[in-house]
């Protein structure tokens, strides 16, 4: 039913109607580990950009674990070597983020662009990358910056590579913090004027390139190596793109190659910190 | 399945409410049926156009893409809440009608709410800001440049009132 009489008259009503589920709010990480552990069909919700979208469009979950109860999660902090982004940290924090303005400008910079107002304002880093949506920025960006995803499990903290798939995440724990290494003279930069198509970020620590190529896999694609081969060998390594009407695989592959070319030449010209 | 009712305690244009709604109750949903609040508009229904647009402390957030649970201690604020209790319009609700910011009027809404936030944090953004905050919200009949006008002008008025 999309119309109700209310008080307010007949008005139209949530015609995507959300399938019920019970609400667990977990006050600390370990309950979140056990209350996931008590629901196989449970799923977590920060922000809930993404989640509620796809509930919105059939998802279901037993339950949802809402972690806005829980403390600490959502700090930006100087570590020394590296910076540790809170998972509950939003976009917006990152972007507002002094600590990340005078550390790491260009991965701010980059991660400035993610979505718009709205959702950088609601959206969390850990949404983004959990979300495991081959379209989403997030894991790109911290794919190439070397990030470690730091994660709580039953077993205790689990660290994994950003590069890495989600397959390889820990079952039934929490990313609780995403940390950042913090190079000196490393350059960073990032274009994704041609998503939903294909995007990609570009890294480099001296001679050395690490390449990342979002959409156009069912997850992320990262090369590195010798910085002056780096797109002819991006080239030869990328597996076959996604082949659909919004790109072809064809394409996704050339502009993989000349997005990457184009940013490294960025690059040689200055024009990245 | 259907889960416990969730208590929901909040404010809504200064006005106390204690409320229990169903955890995938959304909160369009309770401003709408419930308070009928019916200014905050439904659109897409998916979080995406900012038609729903409405300031949880102080934050402009989707109210189709936000459980009502979320909202929870939080101070909202609708489009119905921004006039004076003499009924004299907020200085973005009085630009937008001196601008004629909209044609079909269904996005207005949100849009205040959104160009409400913007001056709240920055009472003097420029073009490119003003385009980039309220290039968050959907305007189907694509009267952008009035829009766009009518937030530069909301500025003047808010500085002028200030100075």
């Amino acid at each position: 039913m999309y119309t109700r009489a209310t008080d307010a008259g007949w008005i139209s009503r949530t015609h995507r109607a959300i399938e019920p589920f019970r609400l667990s709010r977990p006050e600390t990480p370990a309950e979140v580990i056990q209350a996931l552990a008590d629901s196989e069909g449970a799923k977590v919700i920060a922000g809930g950009i993404d989640l509620v979208r796809r509930m919105r469009s059939g998802d279901t979950a037993d339950t949802l674990i809402d972690l806005s109860a829980i403390a600490g999660l959502r700090e930006i902090e100087d570590r020394g070597d590296f910076i540790r982004i809170g998972s509950r940290a939003t976009h917006w924090d990152v972007e507002t983020s002094g600590l990340l303005a005078a550390r790491l400008p260009a991965f701010q910079a980059a991660w400035k662009t993610i979505g718009n107002v709205r959702i950088r304002m609601t959206g969390t880093v850990g949404g983004n990358l959990m979300a495991a949506e081959r379209a989403y920025d997030g894991p790109v960006l911290a794919g190439v910056a070397g990030a470690d995803l730091v994660f709580m499990t039953d077993g205790g903290e689990v660290r994994v590579a950003a590069s890495k798939s989600p397959g390889s995440y820990p079952g039934g724990s929490l990313l609780v913090a995403v940390d950042i290494p913090v190079t000196e003279g490393a350059q960073f930069v990032f274009d994704r004027s041609l998503k939903p198509v294909v995007s990609v970020a570009v890294r480099r620590e001296g001679d050395e390139a690490t390449i990342g190529v979002g959409c156009a896999h069912a997850s992320p694609f990262f090369w590195s190596g010798d910085v002056a081969e780096s797109a002819t060998a991006l080239d030869a390594a990328l597996p076959e793109p996604i082949d659909n009407p919004m790109g072809s695989a064809a394409y996704r592959r050339r502009m993989a190659t000349v997005l990457a070319r184009r940013l490294i030449a960025q690059i040689q010209q200055g024009d990245a910190s | 399945m259907s889960g416990e009712l969730a208590f929901v305690s909040c404010t809504v244009n200064g006005v106390a409410h204690e409320l229990h709604v169903r955890p995938e109750e959304m909160l369009i949903d309770v401003l709408r049926e419930r308070l009928a609040l019916t200014g905050t508009k439904l659109s897409c229904d998916l979080g995406a156009c900012g038609a729903c647009t409405v300031l949880l402390d102080g934050k402009p957030v989707s109210s189709c893409g936000t459980f009502a649970w979320q909202a929870s201690g939080a101070d909202i604020t609708t489009v119905e809440g921004l006039a004076a209790a003499d009924g004299a319009l907020d200085p973005v609700q009085q630009a937008f009608v001196e601008n004629s910011a909209f044609q079909c009027g269904y996005c207005t809404p949100g849009m205040i709410m959104r160009a409400r936030v913007l001056l709240d944090r920055n009472p003097s953004p420029d073009r490119d800001e003003i385009r980039t905050w309220m290039g968050a919200n959907i305007c189907r009949c694509t009267g952008y440049g009035m829009i766009i006008e009518a937030v530069e002008n909301a500025a003047s008025a808010l500085r002028e009132a200030t100075e």
